[in-house]
């Protein structure tokens, strides 16, 4: 199972959504990362059929994604915006969307049940849906994207306007599916909410990806930007002499009262492997180990800049 | 498409417009009692009022009433869904989108066939019911066959409004000229130019006209201009109707197939 943009590129007339954008997206939770006006929506609304593209091609399973009505069986897709039909209550939306798949009164029920259930929604699920509040919509949004079990499922932005709770409950949910070998595709521009979700990523900025893959080894790529490393250790003045000595490492700053030093190095990995060392051979305790450059923030404002 | 099409159904008379549209189909029951409370007070002349409906329901419903609720309705069958935003929804299922079209056609029709219908009813009830009970059950074949006008005339122009409706960006001026611009003057010109009407072909379906044109005792003479001659047989009427809405409905499914609906959106 697979989502493929080749060389896609959608244009608005003269505004450009994507641009030449190849991607692949494979079972398991795919955060699709950038700011407002990065594309994210755009990419979103190629990947499920409701854009046709201007060049190049989305493909699910290798069959073309545009009016392909069949591919939709196996898509489970919660937009954005806050769109309803107002007069409904939770549940008749969520099964009249989910009877829309062909499925029977009896099988639509049911699944509309369990995936209320799921969201945590069974006790408003009679109210209307103009009553809800902003977490409750979007919950109820994401409950008739997951009531036919769909192998692919795409979610834009489902965070949105979510008390922590919700969020919390959201995240967890989002996570089960990922762990269900099914593709879920999250689009977010708040980093923190797709880095607890997952550690795959496509980093989009003005109709680009940026970056595709794990977080970490994306951040091994740009070797051309120091990574900061920040050691707590017993001895400051000794790991920052032993580590001046190196040529990867670009600049050392330390705090003697914090035993604390912040170390910018071009080659992280080679870095990694040499602080254990160093540390033995001097007889130097590790309290501490941490790159606050090894979060999607760092890489993120890196890239886009 | 069952399901689709009574999904689509409910939400017609659950949906806002609904009120808006009802209170348009009053408006002809409101003059019809209007006329008959004026008639009676300022002429002695006694009127046959049952023999009026049909050209007075002519007038209100299928020059008026009938082409402005299809318009309305018609072309915004995609763009009322396009407006909320829900078209997003519904083009994520797995179901072709000339299904989609379609089934919101048909609930469009059938809700605005039942209320037009109403409608009718009741300004046929109180032009009738004041010559009698007996007048107004005698009647009521009349009343039957106009309904039928009304729900064929539905048909053509929901369809071919759906259809402006899907190619223009403001299908409502272009639709408010082809009524009342086009279909207004056009169909009452000599010649062959008012075949290219629709509601020519409604007025030869629509019963008893010329009797009315020949009640000698008919006062309010002002509303003959309406009446077109009988030059085109029902059945001729029916083919070019049904033609006309199946090539609409075709146009308008393969449009809906084709064009991608860009809504409102930060990319």
């Amino acid at each position: 199972m697979k989502i493929e943009s080749i060389k896609l590129s959608k244009w608005y007339g003269q505004v450009i959504g994507v641009n030449n954008l190849n991607c692949s997206v494979e079972p398991g939770i795919t955060g699709l990362l950038g700011p407002n006006g990065a594309g994210k929506t755009t990419l979103i609304r190629l990947m499920t059929g409701q854009l046709r593209p201007s060049k190049g091609s989305v493909r699910i399973n290798g069959e073309e994604v545009w009016n392909n009505h069949r591919l939709f069986k196996n898509i489970g897709y919660a937009p954005e915006k806050d769109a309803f039909w107002s007069h409904m209550t939770g549940e008749e939306f969520v099964y009249s969307l989910t009877r829309m798949y062909g499925f029977d009164h009896d099988q639509a029920s049911a699944m509309t049940k369990k995936a209320i259930e799921t969201v945590e929604m069974t006790e408003s699920k009679d109210k209307k849906i103009a009553g809800y509040s902003k977490g409750m919509r979007q919950r109820i949004k994401i409950a008739q994207a997951i009531s036919t079990d769909p192998d692919i499922l795409i979610l834009d932005e489902p965070l949105n306007g979510m008390d922590p709770i919700g969020r919390r409950s959201v995240i967890d949910l989002i996570r089960k599916m990922g762990k269900m070998e099914k593709i879920v595709v999250v689009s977010s521009h708040i980093l923190h909410e797709i880095e607890e979700m997952t550690d795959t990523i496509i980093l989009m900025s003005h109709g680009r990806v940026l970056a595709q893959g794990n977080i970490y080894e994306i951040r091994e790529l740009i070797d051309t930007h120091p990574l900061k490393v920040v050691i707590r250790c017993s001895n400051v003045d000794v790991l920052t002499a032993k580590l001046m000595e190196y040529e990867d490492v670009k600049s050392v700053q330390f705090d003697r009262e914090q035993n604390q030093l912040m170390v910018e190095t071009v080659k992280p990995s080679e870095f990694h492997k040499r602080i254990p060392e160093l540390a033995l051979k001097n007889n130097i305790s590790i309290y501490s180990l941490y790159s606050p450059d090894e979060n999607l923030e760092a890489v993120f404002s890196y890239l886009v800049r | 498409m069952l399901y689709l099409l009574r999904f689509f159904t409910i939400n017609s008379f659950k949906n806002k417009k609904f009120t808006g549209i009802a209170a348009l189909c009053a408006l002809p029951v409101v003059f019809t009692l209007l006329f008959i409370v004026l008639y009676s007070l300022f002429t002695e002349q006694e009127i046959n009022f049952s023999a009026l409906f049909p050209k007075i329901s002519l007038l209100l419903y299928v020059h008026f009433l009938l082409p402005l609720v299809s318009l309305f309705l018609g072309s915004a069958v995609i763009g009322d869904e396009r407006e909320e935003q829900t078209l997003s929804y519904l083009l994520t299922r797995p179901v072709p989108r000339a299904r989609i079209i379609q089934a919101k056609l048909l609930s469009s029709w059938v809700m605005l066939s039942v209320i037009l219908n109403i409608s009718l009813f009741f300004s046929y009830s109180i032009l009738t019911i004041g010559s009698g009970i007996s007048h107004w059950s005698s009647s009521l074949l009349i009343f039957i066959k106009s309904g039928a006008v009304l729900v064929t005339g539905a048909a053509v122009y929901l369809s071919l409004f759906a259809l402006v409706g899907g190619l223009l960006k403001r299908p409502v001026v272009a639709g408010l000229f082809f009524i009342f611009g086009w279909e207004a003057s056009v169909a009452f010109l000599p010649g062959k130019i008012k075949y290219a009407t629709i509601v020519h072909y409604l007025h030869s379906l629509y019963p008893s006209l010329n009797q009315i044109n020949n009640t000698q005792n008919l006062k309010a003479n002002i509303l003959n201009f309406i009446v077109s001659v009988k030059n085109i047989s029902p059945l001729k009427s029916i083919i070019v109707l049904t033609a006309i809405t199946g090539i609409c409905i075709f146009a308008a499914s393969l449009l809906l197939s084709i064009k991608e609906y860009r809504l409102d959106q930060n990319q």
